[in-house]
């Protein structure tokens, strides 16, 4: 039987009430967590507790909770998602924490990332990088055959891996020049590998890059920060694609 | 109106090449085909100064014939002195935008793994830059440091070495110097966009071996001199 014994924790979270208030990183006291909570759920109670005695609950993005829409965005103990290997906030059990831990939580950190409320930021930089990518070419009428367009193993996978990107933005907020590299190499990744991608790739690149510039992230010193808090395991070989692909493009 | 029309086509050609090395991405090319030019100057460097090893003759030789050949020092001369600027101008620039990529810190430290030599590029690079200069006043303007009656540059090399606070200070920047070449020769690789997930791992051990290696190689003269095995 595991250890079900309920823990009290000590939480440092930053408070900010919005955009343009001023925040600081407030003290709570979460008791009788229990282990198989998951970290939401612990902040979930705390929040019926500060309801209760009429305090404003603690402001957090969510949606799934299953790990696969990206929303939870918290920074715990100074790492994205807590840095367990392939884990969002949202699937970090509270059995990885013991009775008394103190436990500091905090919004991602960016320029492009503005703060909306305590721990929600402002994501909006990610969609308008995605928007600048434009559209993909696909024939339209019937679907065709599976099998009509054959691509070679190598290259879907490579589009696979780099396609699992959530666009929660662990990368940039756990590199320490808030670089968005890898978000946007694992978007031109993806679909350069498919001859779906092809048509408009150069393009693609040369504006998502503009405008993941103009948003104000920083640039990449290739210290692999990224890569160690990104929940779906995407690597810095997509950031080396996207150099290449920049570089072709620009040689066009 | 066919000059306008070629006016305005190179003004588009050099607008798209300024954009480009503008882009953060760009910007990064640049730090690494100026680093690859400055890690292929120090390993010519490394190989003159090893001559040291081969006895007062060859060194004395070796820069003598240096010397003899404008064309050669002239044509690196200038690379460095356009390649050495640009790699410090865009490596400012580059930190000028990470700080403002974040303008709160995390009140609680970032506590994602990072290699130290890779975050303090900038710090190690500023070392080497100070040591450079001091370098050269020393061997290249001869402006300090003890000079020989009649001159050589050999003995001007043994007479330096064997005042222990320059030969330890020469070392000291060749340590520094080494966390940036490792983590700037793997660095290269990801910038040119050059990355296999076979071989990266080797690159990235080949990186600390030759760059710890190179600056290995550097500190033997000094070293060896303060143990008079070169004098
Ligand atoms: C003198 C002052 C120097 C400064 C201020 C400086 C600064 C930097 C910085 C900040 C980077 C990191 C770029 C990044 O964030 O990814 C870098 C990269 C690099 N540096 Fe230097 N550096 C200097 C000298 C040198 C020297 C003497 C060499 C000689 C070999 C060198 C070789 C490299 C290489 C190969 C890279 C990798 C380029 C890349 O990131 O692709 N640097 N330098
Ligand atoms: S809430 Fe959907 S990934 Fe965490």
């Amino acid at each position: 039987m595991s250890n079900d014994k309920p823990m009290r924790l000590k939480l440092h979270v930053w408070r900010q009430a919005g955009p343009n208030a001023a925040g600081s990183m407030k003290e709570y006291v979460a008791e009788n967590v229990n282990p198989h909570m998951s970290f939401l759920e612990m902040l979930d109670v705390v929040n019926d507790g500060l309801e209760a005695k009429g305090e404003a609950p603690i402001a957090f993005d969510h949606d799934c909770r299953e790990g696969i829409c990206g929303m939870c965005s918290m920074v715990i103990n100074g790492v994205p998602h807590g840095g367990h290997k392939g884990v969002t906030a949202c699937q970090l059990h509270m059995r990885h924490f013991k009775d008394g831990d103190e436990v500091y939580i905090e919004p991602w950190r960016a320029k492009a990332f503005p703060v909306v409320k305590d721990l929600i930021v402002d994501r909006g930089a990610f969609d308008r990088i995605i928007a600048s990518g434009g559209f993909v070419s696909v024939a339209t009428g019937g679907a065709p055959d599976a099998n009509a367009l054959p691509i070679p193993k190598r290259d879907a996978d490579a589009a696979f891996d780099a396609a699992t990107c959530i666009g929660c933005g662990a990368c940039v907020a756990a590199c320490k020049n808030a670089s968005a590299s890898l978000f946007v190499g694992a978007k031109v990744s993806h679909l350069a590998h498919v001859p779906q991608g092809h048509p408009e790739r150069a393009e693609r690149a040369k504006n998502m890059v503009a405008q993941m510039d103009k948003e104000g992230f920083g640039t990449c010193s290739n210290l692999s920060q990224c890569e160690a808090v990104c929940p779906k395991g995407i690597t810095v070989k997509v950031i080396a694609e996207l150099n290449r692909e920049l570089a072709k493009a620009q040689a066009k | 109106m066919s000059e306008a029309t070629a006016t305005s086509m190179d003004d588009t050609l050099l607008a798209k090449w300024m954009r480009f090395a503008n882009s953060t991405i760009g910007s990064k090319m640049i730090m690494a085909v100026t680093g690859m030019g400055l890690w292929l100057f120090l390993v010519a460097h490394l190989a003159g100064n090893l001559t040291a090893f081969l006895g007062k003759d060859t060194f004395n030789h070796y820069a003598e014939a240096l010397h003899a050949n404008p064309p050669l020092l002239w044509a690196v001369r200038l690379a460095l002195l356009v390649g050495f600027p640009l790699h410090i101008f865009t490596a400012i620039r580059c930190a000028q935008i990470n700080r403002a990529a974040r303008p709160v810190e995390y009140a609680f430290a970032n506590k994602t793994p990072v290699n130290p030599a890779a975050t303090t590029m900038i710090l190690s690079g500023g070392v080497v830059l100070a040591f450079l200069g001091y370098h050269l006043a020393h061997f290249t303007w001869r402006l300090t440091g003890p000079m020989p009656e009649p001159f050589n540059p050999y003995d001007m090399l043994v007479k330096g070495f064997q005042q222990p606070l320059i030969a330890v200070f020469y070392i000291a920047a060749q340590i520094l110097l080494a966390g940036h070449l490792a983590h700037g020769l793997y660095s290269m690789f990801q910038h040119l966009g050059l990355h296999g997930q076979r071989w990266t791992p080797g690159v990235k051990k080949f990186a600390l071996v030759v760059g710890y290696g190179l600056c290995t190689a550097f500190s033997a003269v000094p070293l060896f001199v303060m143990l008079g095995v070169i004098k």
